[in-house]
């Protein structure tokens, strides 16, 4: 099913005045697409989400499921959350702690009166699909926390629900768990085709699984893309140091003339912009900038040379196959990640960019989104 | 000794002085019931152990006491349910749904229970009358549902608030009613909490003396604590030992149901609902 929401806005009233939690949103969510809202904490993600589901009234916008209308305040048009046949998975999983396992899977069934035959090969269908047939007997005050969210997510699936929304569902499992859970989530979502909205605040997360990822922060889209375009081309700093880790350099800089050609003043070191990208920063002539450059596009060097920038080594991180570098420069401390293993805190080592990876930021359009 | 036995020998000490002193009264209530002489504490009765008041209060026509039983029990029982199906449904929309002024209305109608007594009883006499309802079960499950709905209001809004909100929001993704998850999904998970306020409703409309005493005339609807308030009246002298032995009947109810619903708390439904 395809999901459409136009310029949806929703403003909370509470004790210390009126609060956007989502301010002028809009998507088009292709048919079985796994789309992902990622954002800070308090971005407006969640209510993003209640919005999709029901569960909030949106004050402005249009939220439509194919090309059914279910929320058009300015219409007078809202459907409950049991007319939208909209399945959601909790942070917190939300089983109904006196239903055993089989019960809380059949409940919406239940509640939908569904023949009894039906609902049990419903259940064991669904139970099947997350591996726990075994566990159909036991109460969720029985069940580790891996176990419970597959109930949950098995809860979620069971009716063929036309969105399938996940609110944080990984947050509360450890870091292993995490990662299977993800990979079966994508193999599920996958299987089942169903057009599915998933937030999460973890950017690894959302770039492992999403077929696209919106940015939010708060409460207004800061970029919409595929995970290869948020990496790679991230509009602003904002999303350029929220995806990522370890997270963007951002350098202070200046644009200017060097012999002719475009390049980047970094403190005394000038970068030399290749013609595309010269064209692209040649309007911010003379301004101060601010240049992103990755950890991983930074090449380590043994000698000065010119466009090279020289620090000391001020940390190191070893995380396994490659060491993260806290080198401290003129332009302040930069992270540089690298093969390098046999350099100690102090050294003076020097540091190359590749002119294709540095991003330019205009900070002016910084400000304006904070 | 260390400090730490001395402390717990002292909590103990503490603890049995506490039940001494609560249960001294029942105590001796029920030894008087099974005394042959209810003075048996002065040094030239003996005790003379006996089940003779005990069968008189049960078996004797003239007493009625198996009736003020059945009065208090039905009396009782549907005030305690009525008051907390209504409390409920305002708990609900107390807990989940923006009532404006819900702080206001909670203390408006906990002001409810704050007259005395006495200041109502003589108008409620009068409303009755006008009814017809004087003498009939309804003249006091009524008051008594009005008198604990307060009490039974705000013990539920604190168990409401206790479920989970995730709970609410995964009953109406499941395509429930708001009733719906109130009765499948928060009663059940509120259920020791329900139990344990509709026993406080129970206990206090058992006990209740005042507008028993006005309200009923005679067996057909008086209560158990009228009704031993008033044995005194049908004898020349003082029948203490029945007297003692229909109370001592009277609390056995309340103590069966206290048991009961401990069992309920400890079952502690409310493990597993979320994480943790």
């Amino acid at each position: 099913m395809k999901l459409t929401l136009r310029s949806l806005s929703k403003r909370f009233i509470t004790m210390r005045g009126p609060v956007d939690a989502v301010r002028n949103v809009s998507l088009d969510i292709k048919e079985g697409e796994f789309f992902v809202l990622l954002g800070p904490s308090g971005c407006g993600k969640s209510t993003l989400l209640n919005l999709v589901a029901g569960l909030e009234k949106p004050t402005t916008g249009e939220i439509c499921f194919n090309e059914q209308v279910v929320a058009a305040p300015e219409k007078g048009i809202f459907l409950p959350p049991r007319k939208r046949n909209v399945a959601m998975v909790l942070q917190s999983y939300a089983l109904y702690p006196h239903l055993n396992v089989f019960e809380n899977i059949a409940f919406p069934l239940r509640v939908a009166k569904e023949k009894d035959a039906d609902i049990r090969i419903a259940v064991g269908e669904a139970a099947m699909m997350l591996g726990i047939e075994k566990l159909l007997e036991r109460r969720p005050a029985e069940l580790s926390g891996g176990q419970r969210q597959r109930v949950s997510i098995a809860r979620a699936i069971v009716r063929r629900p036309v969105v399938f929304l996940l609110d944080e569902p990984l947050s509360n499992l450890d870091a292993q768990l995490r990662t299977s859970t993800r990979t079966e989530l994508k193999r599920l979502q996958r299987e089942l085709e169903i057009t599915t909205l998933y937030v999460t605040h973890d950017q690894v997360e959302a770039m492992s699984l999403g077929d696209r990822i919106a940015l939010l922060k708060n409460g207004a889209l800061v970029q919409v893309g595929t995970p290869e375009v948020m990496y790679e081309h991230p509009k602003t700093c904002f999303a350029a140091t929220f995806i990522g880790s370890p997270p963007m350099n951002l350098i202070p800089a200046r644009v200017k003339e060097e012999k002719g050609q475009c390049a980047l003043a970094l403190g005394g070191t000038a970068v030399v912009l290749p013609p595309e990208k010269a064209e692209q920063v040649k309007h911010l002539e003379k301004r101060r900038v601010s240049v992103g450059v990755r950890p991983e596009h930074l090449t380590l060097h043994n000698q000065p040379k010119s466009q090279r920038l020289s620090g000391t080594v001020i940390a190191i991180e070893p995380l396994g196959r490659e060491v993260l570098l806290h080198v401290s420069t003129e332009c302040g401390e930069i992270l540089v990640l690298g093969p390098e293993k046999d350099l100690t805190t102090g050294d003076t080592i020097h540091v190359s960019f590749d002119p294709r990876r540095i991003h330019v930021f205009d900070p002016r359009q910084q400000e304006a989104e904070l | 000794m260390t400090e730490e036995q001395s402390k717990s020998i002292l909590v103990a000490l503490g603890a049995v002085l506490t039940v001494v002193f609560c249960l001294s009264p029942f105590f001796y209530m029920a030894l008087t019931s099974l005394s042959r002489h209810p003075d048996f504490l002065l040094p030239d009765k003996p005790f003379g152990i006996t089940f003779s008041n005990f069968l008189s209060v049960i078996c004797s026509d003239s007493v009625h006491f198996m009736a003020f039983l059945r009065n208090s029990l039905i009396i009782s029982a549907a005030s305690a349910v009525i008051s907390v199906l209504i409390a409920s449904l305002a708990a609900y929309a107390v807990t989940r749904l923006p009532v404006p002024g819900k702080i206001f209305l909670m203390f408006l109608i906990l002001s409810v229970s704050m007259f005395p007594p006495v200041s109502l009883v003589s108008y409620l006499f009068k409303l009755m009358s006008v009814l017809g309802w004087v003498n009939t079960y309804q003249a006091l499950v009524f008051p008594y549902t009005a008198w604990t709905l307060p009490l039974s209001l705000w013990i539920l809004v604190s168990y409401f608030a206790q479920v989970p909100r995730d709970l609410d929001k995964a009953g109406l993704i499941d395509g429930c009613s708001r009733l719906q998850i109130l009765i499948k999904v928060i009663f059940p998970v509120a259920a020791p909490g329900i139990f344990s306020t509709m026993l406080l409703a129970f206990i206090f409309a058992f006990n209740e003396f005042l507008f028993a005493l006005m309200l009923t005339t005679d067996h057909s609807a008086r209560t158990i604590p009228v009704g031993i308030a008033l044995f005194e009246g049908l004898h020349g002298q003082i029948p203490w030992g029945e007297i003692m032995a229909a109370a001592t009947i009277t609390t056995i109810p309340v103590v069966i149901l206290t048991l009961v619903f401990q069992r309920r708390i400890i079952q502690g439904l409310t493990r597993g609902a979320v994480k943790g």
